[in-house]
């Protein structure tokens, strides 16, 4: 997914004081990009995959994904096009207690209305690519931290994402493990080119990405 | 003023001052929307009004997005004044034009008007959210506040078609109720509307909504506490639906045995005339006898009276019947055949003891007949106590109005002998009627050749009303007019009427609680899941999917209650039946707990049940559904 972010602004009120968050953002973002983006905390990373991730909406300025503007668009629509094109990994697993590996994974599916076999298989498919094809039937809580990433991770991949968002993925994981589930990702990335914007304060990682962009105070800058 | 013209006049000012709250409202609603102070919203809201409703309009015009996408502001101002004009169609075609023509109506009218106003607010609510993809709650409240409006504006005159002849409270209240009834079901709509089109499109899948709605609340690994409630809701909503029904159908047992005893010992339907010389009664007997629906026509005398045994005096409603008329009347279902044989062959009366011990000294002083050739009278198990007779004893009939003597009216004394007694069950009957013989009465009364009136036996009494006026018809109006058993027994069916209102209400509230439990859950369960709520909100799952997790608990908590309640009433109902609750039938007219089962009324209990549950689970719902994603995500 080409997506075009033109003098994006965010701010939050607090007891109605207006907290900038992120100040005059640009960005081009093509097709089958590989992104890492780094920073020190606190300077809106988690919000700035919030905005492009339409979680939340901008306070000023626009994006542009495919070229349409999302703005003008209802709650239920732009929550469609999240389930069909929007694929997120958060830093904490994020997985419904309450369900298995398997019924965790068709969760985005079964919203589209499919049929649960259908769901299911796809589910199974994806599972398999991360290599947890023996634990479907576990509940989060019967996995350990690596297997509960990558159980988040095919959640994310069997909505078959234009747009795959990363927030720190690795960053309660050790090295060996964390570095499992990038592998996956950039081999998903090779296999469908799907456009992957990742954060990590990991060197070791991003190094790993073809485009490497840095936000701080200053804004958004790009390391060559 | 006729009613058209006060409708016009009002409706064009009201039209002003809707305009003007309806933008002050939308004004409001817009700057809200868009995080402005509340001060601000309501001052600029109430007293610029139109004029801050034209400015967002330019405002939107020229900056679209912001307003579109929080405030719908076109859209929601189209659909107010859509329903101002439907209110207004409405109201005219109910009061002015329509259904409220003749004013006999008025009794079911309101009820009539009850299903229109829950139809209507059904459909409204759901048209309203399918324009607006919203709950549409505001635009209800505001059809709900219109509807009052336009029912006080013509209050003069509905008054009259409603309420004839009761207070003005009375009257506002049925309006303030009415108006109730109507916001709750525009509001139902209006759920039902948003889960079905809120999306914008049409979408009654529940599936995996429920799934998750199901864990979420029933399995034991989220929550011990919410599946205990869970429970205890169903049990609560069990309990409600239950007690109501056992309640209703004893009700209903109490007021159709009372019916049956009413219409067992008085006529359906009788024929009176104005004055006192009815004489021409052989005449319309003949003529309306023949009417399709009409068992049986006698005339009858009815007065006032004493009937006396040595000191013991009892007052006595003395009824004159005519040969009484075999089978078909239903005095014979209190009255055994062989006393009316002795009413109408007196001599052929047992002679008690006692009786035939004074009964030649009485001969001997010339002061009355033989005792054989005394006239019968039936008289009911209490009188026979208080006055201490049986069957064959001698009683005296007073009459108050006799002949004018020297010093004024002297009472009118005639002995009579007792022919049989009578058990109606009904306390107020047995202890005041004595019947005797038509000819009888009007000689005792001095009536020469009239009688009170004619008493109808009718074979459907649903169909009174029908009849009265085939039979008004026939005989031709005055002097002569009907009444029926319904005009004649007012008091007695309007307080049980009352009653049954009054418990509804008890009971309905209780139903009410019991949501509350469900509320209560929900928004328990709602604050405990905000993380899961903002993970599949990431997921890509809609406000309504998020709201259908929640109303599909209450659907199911409601739903299972009702279920289990209605069966369990059903079941007590059957088992008081069976087995029978004992009574003091001197104190209660029955022996037993009477019990009529309603199946129409079990379907309404039930239905309204799983309506409140699902009402109850709304706010909850909505609340889980406006929750944004980036606050349950943020914090960890």
């Amino acid at each position: 997914m080409n997506i075009d972010i033109r003098s994006l602004y965010k701010s939050y009120f607090l007891h109605d004081i207006e907290v900038p968050v992120l100040r005059n953002l640009s960005l081009s973002i093509k097709h089958g990009d590989l992104i890492s983006l780094t920073g020190p905390s606190g300077v809106g990373k988690s919000t700035f995959l919030h905005v492009i991730g339409t979680l939340d909406s901008p306070s000023k300025g626009s994006i542009l994904y495919n070229s349409s503007n999302l703005q003008s668009w209802n709650d239920s629509k732009i929550a469609e096009f999240r389930n069909k094109h929007i694929g997120y990994v958060f830093q904490f697993h994020h997985l419904l207690s309450e369900f298995d590996a398997l019924e965790n994974v068709a969760m985005p599916l079964m919203m589209r209305r499919r049929a649960r076999y259908e769901a299911h298989a796809k589910a199974k498919e994806v599972l398999k690519f991360v290599g947890l094809s023996e634990r479907l039937l576990h509940k989060p809580g019967e996995l350990s931290g690596g297997e509960q990433q990558r159980v988040a991770l095919a959640r994310a991949l069997a909505q078959d994402p234009s747009l795959l968002l990363a927030d720190e993925p690795t960053g309660n994981l050790d090295e060996k493990t964390g570095q499992d589930i990038v592998d996956l990702i950039l081999q998903y990335n090779r296999d469908r080119q799907v456009t992957v914007l990742l954060v990590s304060h990991n060197k070791h990682i991003t190094d790993q990405f073809s485009r490497k962009l840095f936000l701080d105070r200053n804004g958004l800058s790009e390391a060559n | 003023m006729n009613v058209s013209e006060l409708f016009y006049q009002s409706a064009l000012i009201n039209a002003l001052v809707f305009l003007w709250l309806a933008s002050a409202l939308s004004t409001m609603r817009i700057l809200l929307r868009c995080d402005r102070k509340i001060s601000e919203a309501l001052f600029l809201g109430t007293v610029l009004g139109p004029v801050a409703f034209m400015g967002s309009w330019v405002y939107e015009a020229y900056v679209p997005g912001r307003i579109k996408k929080h405030g719908f502001a076109l859209r929601s101002q189209l659909v107010i004044f859509i329903v101002s004009l439907s209110v207004i169609a409405i109201f005219h075609w109910i009061f002015v034009a329509g259904i409220a023509d003749s004013p006999l109506a008025s009794e079911s009218l309101v009820i009539k008007v009850g299903y229109f106003l829950m139809v209507m607010g059904l459909l409204g609510g759901l048209a309203l959210a399918a324009l607006t993809s919203r709950l549409a709650f505001f635009e209800s409240c505001w059809t709900a506040f219109l509807f009052a409006f336009y029912a006080t504006t013509l209050r003069d005159w509905a008054h009259e078609v409603f309420s004839y002849g009761t207070s003005m409270a009375y009257f506002s209240t049925l309006i303030l109720a009415a108006s109730a009834l109507f916001l709750v079901f525009l509001s139902l709509g209006g759920s039902l509307g948003y889960l079905i089109f809120g999306e914008g499109r049409i979408n009654t899948s529940f599936g995996y909504e429920y799934f998750i709605g199901s864990r979420f609340l029933m399995t034991k690994r989220s929550s011990q506490v919410v599946s205990l409630i869970t429970v205890i809701s169903v049990v609560a909503v069990m309990i409600a639906c239950g007690g109501m029904i056992v309640v209703m159908s004893v009700m209903n047992g109490f007021s159709s045995d009372l019916r049956s005893k009413i219409l067992g010992a008085n006529a359906h339907l009788m024929v009176l005339k104005y004055g006192k010389d009815f004489s021409e009664y052989d005449d319309i007997v003949n003529k309306t006898k023949n009417l399709p629906g009409v068992i049986s026509a006698s005339p009858f005398i009815i007065n006032e009276g004493m009937v006396s045994k040595k000191n013991n005096i009892s007052g006595a409603l003395v009824t004159g019947i005519a040969e009484p008329h075999a089978k078909s009347s239903q005095l014979l279902k209190y009255i055994s055949q062989e006393s009316i044989d002795y009413l109408r062959h007196p001599e052929s009366i047992p002679v008690t003891q006692d009786l035939a011990a004074g009964a030649d000294i009485n001969q001997a002083l010339n002061q009355i007949p033989a005792v054989n050739d005394l006239p019968g009278v039936i008289i009911g198990k209490e009188m026979a106590n208080d006055l201490q007779v049986f069957v064959g004893d001698m009683v005296n009939l007073i009459s108050p109005v006799g002949e004018i003597g020297p010093t004024g009216p002297i009472p009118k004394a005639k002995p009579f002998r007792v022919a049989g007694l009578f058990n109606s069950g009904m306390y107020e009957y047995d202890a005041k009627f004595a019947y005797i013989l038509l000819s009888e009465a009007q000689s005792f009364f001095n009536l020469h050749n009239s009688v009170s009136g004619i008493e109808y036996r009718l074979d459907d009494i649903e169909k009174t009303r029908v009849l009265a006026q085939a039979i008004d018809q026939k005989i031709g109006g005055y002097p002569f007019y009907t009444r029926d058993w319904m005009q004649l027994n007012r008091n007695m069916f309007s307080a049980l009427q009352l009653e049954k209102i009054a418990m509804l209400i008890i009971l309905g509230t209780l139903i009410f609680m019991a949501s509350l439990l469900i509320l209560v859950t929900l928004i328990m369960v709602v604050m405990e899941k905000g993380k899961e709520i903002a993970i599949l909100k990431s997921m890509g799952a809609t406000d309504v999917s998020i709201m259908k997790i929640f109303v599909s608990y209450g659907l199911f908590v409601g739903g299972l209650g009702a279920i289990l309640g209605g069966s369990l009433g059903f079941a007590l109902c059957l088992l008081i039946e069976k087995i029978g609750i004992r009574l003091d039938p001197d104190v209660y007219y029955f022996s037993s707990l009477p019990v009529k089962i309603d199946s129409g009324e079990i379907i309404l209990v039930v239905t309204t049940a799983v309506l409140i549950s699902f009402l109850a689970t709304i706010p909850p719902a909505l609340f889980a559904a406006r929750l944004k994603p980036v606050d349950g995500l943020r914090y960890e």
